[in-house]
């Protein structure tokens, strides 16, 4: 999130897509409640099906899975055509008045540099032209043809309400309610929020769906300002500190790139030049990296050896490491052994069928939750294995709930809050940071008598958190993720105090200044000091990274004075010496707003504006591509159908004559992720106990089946049997003069557990997003019988 | 304290179903409907109806039309009323009402006769056919003698539900129907001041009671005040052999004629019906 979730509260329209708030994310409706109550807030739900977020919101407006940029597209349109957007935001605060190479174009669906023969971009003519001194060309007029502003407004010129209708099936009347109310933030003492959350994210055309909500938000100057930004809402309670940490799999933690087994990244020095920008921010990388080598080689990480940069696993640019990829990896018998940490591929993995066949041709599996997973159990009669036919060695290790272990978790808001144990985990159940700290350590003797190169990264691992052979104190754990002087062993009190040169560590420095003195009370992840007045940014509440800052880009709450842009919305402001205000600004204090860089709130852009036309793996502006799987033939946007760098595993597609419908998958309220520990836990499992498919009546009539039948949902990967729900919340929708049926189910469901059912995921496909690999659950093709 | 009282203000709530749970774990109930034993009803509804063992649930109450589609969510459990039936027909004196107007359960007193879930208008308590008691929500009257909120109430997220002295609950209702008036809501109302002598769960309704499966003007039936006019001193048989069972029969099937009208009811049966 670029702001949070108390700050919803502060909003005035809020644009929830991609996302069932209501459902997923109930706590959002604390703040949305309150918001509509004390402000008047109107709440638009963009969803294919009317959910119970619809229930409580103002509009309900239906489109069909997978078509949200021309959704947004034409909100785009619309803010520009009739003026809504908000210009002085657009023309300093954004990339608006800059003149693009004269070789970037768009025709025909395909942005310049296309090589059809090869499949791919070359993204060269996707940049900004400078000036002999290498500034960037301007135009504030935004008059230029070749500024953004002209080309974003061409681009989208074609996106009119009756075209984006046609292609995502919203009755028109609704749409330009959406657009009227929506667009009406544009306004400087108006803020809108647009949240989203899976529903935007797994599709073939994922990262630009959310591109496409973040330039209509600065389009509205609706980022940096309370009330306003965009909201990622993460699918589990800890998916923000997982990110922040490494997570993903070209990344280190702190979002610094993992380095590529190429010559450009061969030393220290090649990596930090190829990895360190000219401006903005990001030119203290080398600062966070070489804390983050000290980190994990202390003194094994000196100058003279690269501070054991040499250590690093570099990864093969030319391999996807993804979830799909490693399960085609594994399936193919390149992938030995695997951990599956909190995690339940067999029930929410895409083509899961196929992932449960791929743990077969491992050695070794190791599973570790707090119940017996599914995928712990791949190999059994019950998952419809053959269990003579696998030799997978599985391991089961049971693990401790968040109630009986402490740490710290980062909610979507960044907020670090530290947790306390209540009670013991049960029987043999440990806690993750103890398995991991058993592993490290066993993993280290193992290796310590080696003399092999290749073994020095786990030999000389920097592994000293405390004395405890079995458990880690989680208090230096957290005090080295903060950062401290590597001599003196001080906490250093922000990311600021860093260095290069080996004198300081930080295991994750967005993280920095978290832990800034030698007691707990320094650690701020344990503040619990809520705000009696102010707008509910609660600066003593936890620790929001980075720097406790609680909303992002926050100098665009301010004009270009340095003056709120209205008094309802301020947070930020110039008192002609300092910055001051509701908030940590997002830059240095002092910097005047007159001052160089004054007007650059987008601190991490290397040109220090909000990204309007910004490099994508299939372009600089979101175009609508149907998802990979298509319910139709043609698309009137272009002769284009599907995003054409998609990253597709699959081999052959469902064909929409056998498989006309949209299928597309969900969560309810009632169960969590893969419904491990929902569908084992009774007064849960009793809320929600059965797999269904829901359906329209027109459908159910079509194909003669009623409310509460068992049907059979197919797709090419295979079938699934459910009972249905036969219910007016699902419509078909008019696409393109012909209605188009959507066949939506959750992917809860497994066989094991109190509540069992059939796995949705047996129907979706490996093919992923361009620019991450997210699988595309969300759009698929289908079709349903009754299973009598 | 005085009287207390719930709001339940439907037009809040987002059917987490956070006080279902937190009913069934503060009163540790089991549960009730397993995936093995319950035919899959077709709807989000988890209970078809109250239980023994479930005292609240969430009505999901659908209903697509030329206007749209209404997803209404109706948190469901006794009213807690000043004429409460279940009082008057009790003969073993298990309910009784507290000062603070919580229609209170004895459950030692209790015989499981079923009297009170026969002649309560809102059809709400329920006979565990194994332990021979009737049961209801009790407004966690042990946690409000201690001063906390109800268990549903201190779980529900949106503020859909409060607790607190029945006049303040009863203006902050007034004053939320006046804004959802405001907002083109003309039908919303307050429902629970004035029936049954006033009860101790408040509703904030966005329509016509009907809509939400309760009774536009809830009775106590006749049965229950013949009950306790003829019936109790005499002692259940004589009073059905005297005044003879049809009649006593006649007026319990009267309720069914006090249901409302109901309106296409996702998920089993309905309550009231």
């Amino acid at each position: 999130m670029t702001n949070h979730w108390n700050d919803l509260a502060n909003t005035d329209c809020a644009l929830i897509i991609g996302s069932n708030a209501a459902e997923n994310h109930p706590m959002s409706f604390k703040w949305l409640t309150k918001a509509r109550e004390e402000r008047k807030a109107k709440i638009i739900c963009v969803d294919p099906r009317f959910t119970r977020t619809a229930a409580r919101s103002d509009i309900h407006a239906p489109l069909r899975s997978g078509t949200d940029i021309a959704f947004i597209g034409g909100l785009i349109n619309y803010a520009i055509q009739k003026n809504k957007f908000q210009r002085d935001y657009v023309v300093r605060y954004t990339n608006a008045a800059f003149i693009v190479d004269d070789g970037y174009d768009f025709k025909d669906g395909y942005f310049s540099g296309w090589d059809p023969q090869k499949k791919t971009y070359a993204n060269a003519t996707w940049n900004f032209k400078k000036d002999d001194q290498g500034n960037f060309l301007k135009d504030e007029t935004l008059e230029n043809p070749r500024c953004v502003f002209q080309l974003l407004k061409k681009h989208y010129n074609r996106y009119d309400a009756d075209t984006v209708c046609k292609v995502t099936g919203t009755p028109k009347e609704v749409y330009l309610k959406v657009c009227e109310a929506y667009t009406g933030t544009g306004q400087p003492n108006k803020s809108g929020t647009i949240m989203y959350a899976m529903g935007c994210t797994q599709h073939t055309v994922g990262s630009q769906n959310v591109r496409s909500y973040a330039m209509l938000q600065l389009l509205l100057g609706n980022i940096g300002v309370p009330g306003g930004g965009v909201q990622a809402m993460r699918g589990e309670s800890n998916v923000q500190g997982s990110t922040d940490f490494g997570l993903l799999f070209h990344m280190l933690p702190g979002y610094i790139s993992s380095p590529q087994a190429t010559p450009e990244y061969a030393l220290l020095a090649d990596y930090l030049k190829k990895e360190t920008p000219a401006s903005g921010y990001w030119v203290n990388k080398p600062k966070f990296f070489t804390s983050l080598l000290k980190a994990w080689w202390g003194d094994k990480a000196t100058a003279e050896n690269d501070f054991a940069y040499h250590y690093l696993p570099k990864r093969d640019p030319k391999k996807n490491y993804s979830h799909i990829a490693l399960f085609e990896a594994m399936y193919k018998g390149e992938i030995k052994g695997c951990f599956v940490w909190g995690g339940n591929p067999v029930v929410g993995g895409p083509n899961a069928r196929k992932e449960a066949a791929a743990l077969g041709k491992l050695d070794w599996l190791v599973c570790m939750d707090l119940f017996e997973t599914e995928t712990a159990n791949f190999w059994s009669k019950e998952a419809g294995a053959d269990p003579k036919t696998i030799n997978t060695e599985v391991f089961m290790l049971p693990v401790a709930a968040s109630y009986e272990k402490a740490g710290s978790i980062s909610n979507s808001g960044r907020w670090c809050q530290w947790r306390y144990k209540a009670v013991n985990p049960p029987g043999e159940a440990r806690d993750d940071l103890m398995l991991l700290h058993e592993l490290a350590l066993r993993l280290k003797r193992a290796y310590a008598s080696s003399d092999k190169p290749q073994d020095e990264p786990i030999k000389h691992l920097f592994w000293d958190f405390g004395n405890d052979p079995h458990h880690p104190d989680i208090e230096i754990v957290a005090k080295e993720i903060s950062g401290y002087d590597w001599t003196t062993k001080t906490q250093l009190k922000t990311f600021g105090d860093l260095k290069d040169d080996g004198s300081t560590v930080s295991g994750c420095w967005v993280y920095g200044g978290m832990y800034n003195g030698p007691a707990k009370e320094n650690n701020r992840a344990r503040n619990r000091k809520t705000e009696k007045e102010g707008i509910g940014q609660h600066l003593d509440w936890a620790f929001a990274w980075p720097v406790n800052r609680r909303i992002l880009y926050n100098r665009c709450s301010a004009d270009y004075d340095g003056k709120p842009w209205s008094e309802d919305k301020k947070l930020l402001w110039w008192d002609g010496s300092k910055w001051g205000g509701l908030d940590v600004p997002d830059f240095v204090p002092t910097k005047a707003p007159s001052d160089p860089g004054g007007t650059d709130p987008y601190i991490m852009q290397a040109h220090g504006k909000g990204g309007l036309f910004a490099v994508m793996a299939e372009g600089p502006f979101p175009e609508h591509y149907e998802p990979w799987e298509s319910p139709v033939n043609q698309q009137p946007f272009s002769k284009v159908l599907v995003n054409p760098v998609a990253k597709v595993f699959e081999t052959e597609k469902g064909d929409n004559t056998k498989f006309p419908y949209v299928g597309t998958t969900y969560r309810v309220c009632e169960h969590w992720q893969t419904g491990v520990l929902t569908r084992n836990t009774p007064w849960l499992a009793e809320l929600m106990p059965h797999m269904f498919v829901e359906i329209s009546p027109t459908l159910a009539q079509a194909k003669g089946i009623k409310n509460g039948d068992q049907v059979v949902v197919s797709s090419l990967r295979g079938e699934i049997k459910c009972y249905v729900i036969v219910t007016g919340r699902f419509q078909p929708l008019m696409i393109d003069g012909k209605p188009v049926e959507q066949v939506g189910m959750p992917w809860h469901y497994g066989f094991l557990g109190l509540a069992k059912g059939s796995v949705a995921n047996h129907l979706t496909p490996h093919v992923g997003d361009a620019n991450t690999t997210i699988p595309e659950y969300k759009a698929f093709l289908c079709d349903i019988r009754r299973a009598n | 304290m005085g009287e207390v009282a719930k709001l339940i203000d439907v037009t809040k709530c987002t059917a987490c179903r956070g006080c279902q749970v937190a009913c069934k774990q503060w009163h540790d109930l089991p549960t009730e409907t397993t995936p093995d034993k319950t035919k899959f009803a077709g709807s989000y509804q988890s209970h078809p109806d109250l239980g023994p063992n479930t005292y609240t649930i969430i009505e999901f109450i659908e209903n697509t039309n030329e206007n749209g589609t209404q997803w209404h969510f109706k948190k469901t459990g006794c009213m807690h009323c000043t004429d409460a039936a279940c009082i008057l027909v009790c003969e073993k004196k298990a309910l009784s009402k507290l000062e603070n107007g919580i229609v209170y359960r004895d459950m030692a007193k209790c015989v499981g006769c079923g009297y009170c879930a026969q002649n309560c208008p809102f059809l709400v308590p329920k006979v565990n056919p194994k332990t021979e008691k009737a049961t209801k929500c009790t407004l966690c009257e042990n946690r409000v003698e201690a001063g906390l909120k109800p268990a549903c109430v201190s779980t529900c997220i949106t503020g859909a539900l409060d607790f607190g002295p029945r006049e303040k609950m009863l203006e902050i209702a007034k004053n939320r129907v006046a804004t959802l008036q405001q907002q083109g809501m003309t039908k919303a109302q307050v429902y629970g001041e004035k029936e049954l002598g006033g009860t101790h769960v408040i509703y904030v309704l966005g329509d016509a009671p009907e809509v939400y499966g309760l009774p536009a003007d809830p009775q106590v039936p006749l049965s229950a005040t013949l009950w306790q006019k003829y019936g109790k001193p005499l002692g259940a048989a004589a009073f059905c052999a005297s005044l003879g069972t049809t009649l006593f029969a006649f007026f319990l099937n009267r309720k069914k004629d006090l249901a409302p009208k109901l309106h296409h009811h996702e998920g089993g049966k309905s309550h009231g019906v």
